[in-house]
């Protein structure tokens, strides 16, 4: 076990390495200048470009970069002024990861829950109704659902914050709102999964032996059919912890979701490396735990 | 077990509805409320912004009330990566530094009157200005202020080692540039401190009351600025200022909250105790829901049916002309081919003539009153708005065969037809609504003149990019109002000296215009240069450097106990004597 996880360990390094040094000179591709703008004269965004660095040769800057990433430095945004990159995901990941995991329990429980039902009714009418009910939450994006939710129960009701992240239940809207696309797909793959598992021979005997429907759902259905659920968990995990663009401009949640977008619009390279890094070691590590966390789900998998 | 499993299903979908719904006889209180007292509030607010001295002087009732704690809270777009003055960049942290720094003069309601300074003087030829401080001035902290601090607050941002985003307005004064361009020495550059109080400062060219209003000419404590170092202005502990509000509590990406300055020299003329700058409430649906919801209570909008939305509700609305809006033409044509074309006036006053700007106005820039002439009405002139005292139409209403007759004439004077013509690059970032626009104008070229065109949408940097290598014919963007005149922004983007430093942005050089424009630069009266100004200006427009479609408004809409909200010269607000009745 423990040699298993030291070379997952490994590989998970390697992995970023490459990953940093990739992005380090797509980034260097894409076309267009963070200092270029009409209304600063040349001679200063020539200083700006210098006091970053940019001057110099892109190999000198790569080795300069990797160097300090090596120390833990991920350097100073080159748009937020006198923020390091560190700073600013040390101040927003915390944000976005509470909402992720909020919106995470509401719509893992959901799509399990919806899951277990379609599949013990197969083919009748509670498995299309909840289904229906399932991929509506694909079918409205957020961008649709959320002003709307918003304006109703934040503005004509006023049950809930409109916007803002100040108080616990201003992530209510944003987590339900976040978790209306997952729940579908867990609901699926948790109906296929459990549909597989029900004409086991050990489902079977266990019914056999007496035990009530309950039992025989939770003992020996739920637990083995989510094996699938978590290899689908880990990608979900890091995708949702890290925020989403529109679901925090909607609320107006100060989370990590708006730097994805405006570091690559306004070419902040420093960001978007951060970025890429953290997102990446981050899914990399939720793709870790779910491997050995398939060992406690399911006994018959051994680490060789 | 199957019933059981049922019984739940419909329990989780009926809990699931109830949810979704509730009674509806929630309270909407406050746009009710609103609604009612909105008319006397949108009539209050041009007169508080007009007799803001007469307000000033009531000071004895406001410190009868200085026991009230009156707090505001404004929704702004962005938050501001730093509010370092020597790097403020964007209009939410100009809105936060107006009230936070204060400046050697002070803008009210577009007034130069005396601020961080007590008493000033110039030289007849406007280059050299003698700034006597105020006595006692202290820092939010209760530091002393010295001349030392603001020539600091001047030299720190001309370092070049330091590259700082706003060096440019200092660059005029005398020894900066070649300072800058590591030519000269910091001792060189013309700025003196003869004593803890005065302040002297001597130009290249003439400089006028207005510049001393920005909010670069604060004065900087020297020692926590080298400590903090990159990190200066970044948080309430890491900055120190002298204004009317100090910066106390600073979430990232969600709000910013200042408290009255007790120290400021007229802390007396301060009614608000506390303003609160919310982040990502502005210009939105949810700055929209947010007023509705009584979360803030002003913000600014450019979108007319989220104006039509709250004033409907009974909200108060002011609209300010805040910048031009442009189709920015490349002279020298996005390539060998379009060169000859784009760089003939004719072909430029026939797309001039066939992009119709009430069409425009009426249908996909609803905020904008179309443009006649370059300068807005907003403008000042020496003693009145400029366009009273200069009137002026450049380019008649609605003008499709004039169009015609002007590319008919272009292409007898570069001997082609209409098919040499290759199609138009029409460049603009990349957000639907500047889509929309480009589309309609690209409608209009096609309908009026027979021209085709393509629309190349990019992201910011890259769009900026290419308008550095030229590539476009029109470049849909804008341009702020400027202070003191369009001269230190458009007017300067079309001369030689601006075209060497960025030769593919504009294309365009002409000694007649460099003569013109050098020879207003250079008055040394205020008259004389508004004079100059208007030739400027006509030549501009005669000669289409620059396709100006519309004067663009900000409205700022309020709940109505909101009073007294000053808009500068450059149309930022200034909420510093804002009250609430």
């Amino acid at each position: 076990m423990v040699k298993y996880i030291l070379k997952r360990v490994a590989i998970s390094i390697g992995t970023v390495f490459i990953l940093a040094t990739v992005t380090f000179f797509l980034v260097k591709l894409l076309p267009g200048d963070p200092f270029q703008n009409p209304t600063i004269p040349a001679q200063i965004q020539e200083k700006q470009r210098a006091y970053y660095g940019l001057d110099k040769p892109v190999a000198e800057q790569y080795f300069i970069y990797m160097g300090n990433l090596l120390k833990g430095d991920l350097g100073y945004s080159l748009k937020k002024t006198g923020h390091t990159v560190s700073d600013i995901i040390g101040m927003s990941f915390p944000v976005s990861a509470t909402l992720g995991i909020t919106s995470l329990i509401f719509s893992v429980s959901i799509g399990l829950l919806f899951g277990t039902l379609c599949a013990q009714f197969k083919n009748k009418w509670p498995d299309y109704l909840l289904m229906i009910v399932a991929v509506l939450g694909i079918a409205l994006p957020s961008m649709v659902i959320g002003p709307i939710l918003r304006n109703l129960l934040g503005v004509k009701l006023g049950i809930l914050p409109a916007t803002g992240w100040e108080k616990p239940s201003s992530a209510i809207m944003p987590a339900f709102v976040l978790g209306l696309g997952v729940i579908a797909g867990n609901t699926r793959a948790m109906r296929a999964s459990m549909l597989s598992v029900i004409t086991q021979d050990y489902v079977t005997t266990a019914r056999a032996k007496g035990l009530s429907p309950m039992q025989v759902v939770m003992r020996h259905q739920f637990k083995n059919s989510l094996v699938p659920i978590l290899t689908s968990l880990g990608p979900q995990i890091a995708s949702t912890l890290t925020g989403s663009f529109v679901v925090e401009t909607i609320f107006r949640i100060p989370g990590m979701g708006k730097y994805f977008v405006d570091s690559i619009s306004n070419l902040d390279y420093t960001m978007i490396m951060g970025l890429t890094i953290f997102f990446g070691s981050f899914l990399v590590l939720m793709n870790l735990l779910v491997d050995i966390a398939y060992a406690f789900v399911d006994p018959r998998i051994r680490f060789a | 077990m199957r019933k059981y499993l049922a019984i739940l299903l419909i329990a989780l979908l009926s809990a699931t509805m109830f949810t979704g719904c509730g009674s509806g006889a929630a309270p909407t209180a406050a746009p009710a409320e609103a609604s009612e007292a909105a008319p006397a509030a949108n009539e209050a607010a041009p007169a508080a912004n007009e007799e803001a001295p007469a307000a000033i002087e009531e000071a004895p009732a406001a410190i009868k009330e200085e026991n009230v704690f009156k707090s505001l809270k404004i929704g702004i777009a962005y938050d501001p990566s730093t509010l370092d003055p020597g790097n403020i960049d964007i209009d939410s942290a100009s809105d936060v530094a107006i009230i936070m720094y204060d400046s050697l003069l002070r803008d009210n309601s577009g007034q130069a009157e005396a601020g961080a300074a007590a008493s000033w003087s110039k030289s007849d030829d406007n280059t050299q200005w003698t700034f006597t401080l105020r006595d006692g001035l202290v820092y939010s902290d209760g530091s002393p202020i010295t001349s030392e601090d603001f020539a600091y607050g001047i030299r720190r941002v001309l370092d070049p080692e330091l590259g700082f985003s706003n060096a440019s307005g200092f660059l005029f004064i005398k020894g900066a540039t070649e300072y800058y361009n590591g030519e000269g020495s910091i001792d060189d550059v013309a700025i003196e401190t003869p004593d803890a109080k005065t302040l002297v400062i001597t130009y290249t060219q003439p400089t006028f009351e207005t510049e001393f209003t920005s909010y670069v000419y604060t004065p900087v404590s020297k020692a926590l600025s080298e400590a903090q170092g990159q990190a200066y202005g970044t948080a309430p502990d890491k900055l120190l200022s002298n204004g009317p509000f100090k910066l106390t509590a600073w979430v990232p990406d969600a709000s910013l909250t200042l408290v009255k300055n007790e120290s400021y020299w007229a802390a007396d003329q301060i009614k608000v105790s506390q303003i609160d700058f919310v982040v990502g409430a502005a210009t939105s649906d949810t700055a929209v829901d947010m007023i509705l919801a009584g979360d803030i209570q002003l913000s600014s909008f450019t979108n007319m049916n989220q104006i039509t939305a709250l004033t409907d509700e009974g909200f108060a609305s002011k609209s300010i002309t805040t910048s031009y809006r442009c189709m920015n033409t490349n002279n020298a044509g996005s390539s060998e081919e379009m060169k000859p074309f784009m760089s003939n006036v004719n072909f430029r006053k026939a797309l001039n003539l066939a992009i119709n700007r009430e069409q425009l106005s009426a249908s996909v820039l609803t905020t904008d009153m179309p443009a006649y002439r370059l300068v807005a009405p907003s403008e000042m002139g020496y003693s009145k708005a400029f366009v009273e005292e200069y009137p002026y139409q450049a380019w008649p209403t609605q003008s499709s065969d004039e169009a015609k007759a002007y590319l008919d004439k272009a292409l007898e004077e570069l001997g082609k037809t209409i098919a040499d013509v290759p199609p138009l690059v029409l460049l603009c970032f990349e957000s639907e609504s500047s889509v929309t626009v480009l589309s309609a104008v690209q409608d209009m070229i096609l309908k009026n003149l027979g021209l085709p065109s393509t629309i190349s949408s990019q992201t910011i940097q890259n769009m900026i990019s290419m308008a550095y290598g030229g590539q476009y014919d029109l470049w849909y963007g804008g341009n702020e109002v400027a202070v003191p005149d369009f001269l230190v922004s458009l007017g300067f983007d079309y001369t030689t000296e601006y075209h060497n430093a960025t030769p593919g942005l504009r294309g365009y050089t002409n000694p007649e215009y460099d003569a013109l424009y050098k020879d207003c630069a250079s008055q040394m009266d205020y008259k004389a240069r508004k004079d100059k100004l208007f030739e400027v200006e006509k030549f501009f427009c005669e000669n289409v450097l620059n396709i100006v479609t519309g004067w663009t408004s900000t409205y700022y809409v309020s709940s109505p106990e909101v009073v007294g909200v000053q808009f500068r010269a450059d149309g930022s607000p200034d909420y510093s004597r804002a009250d609430l009745n």
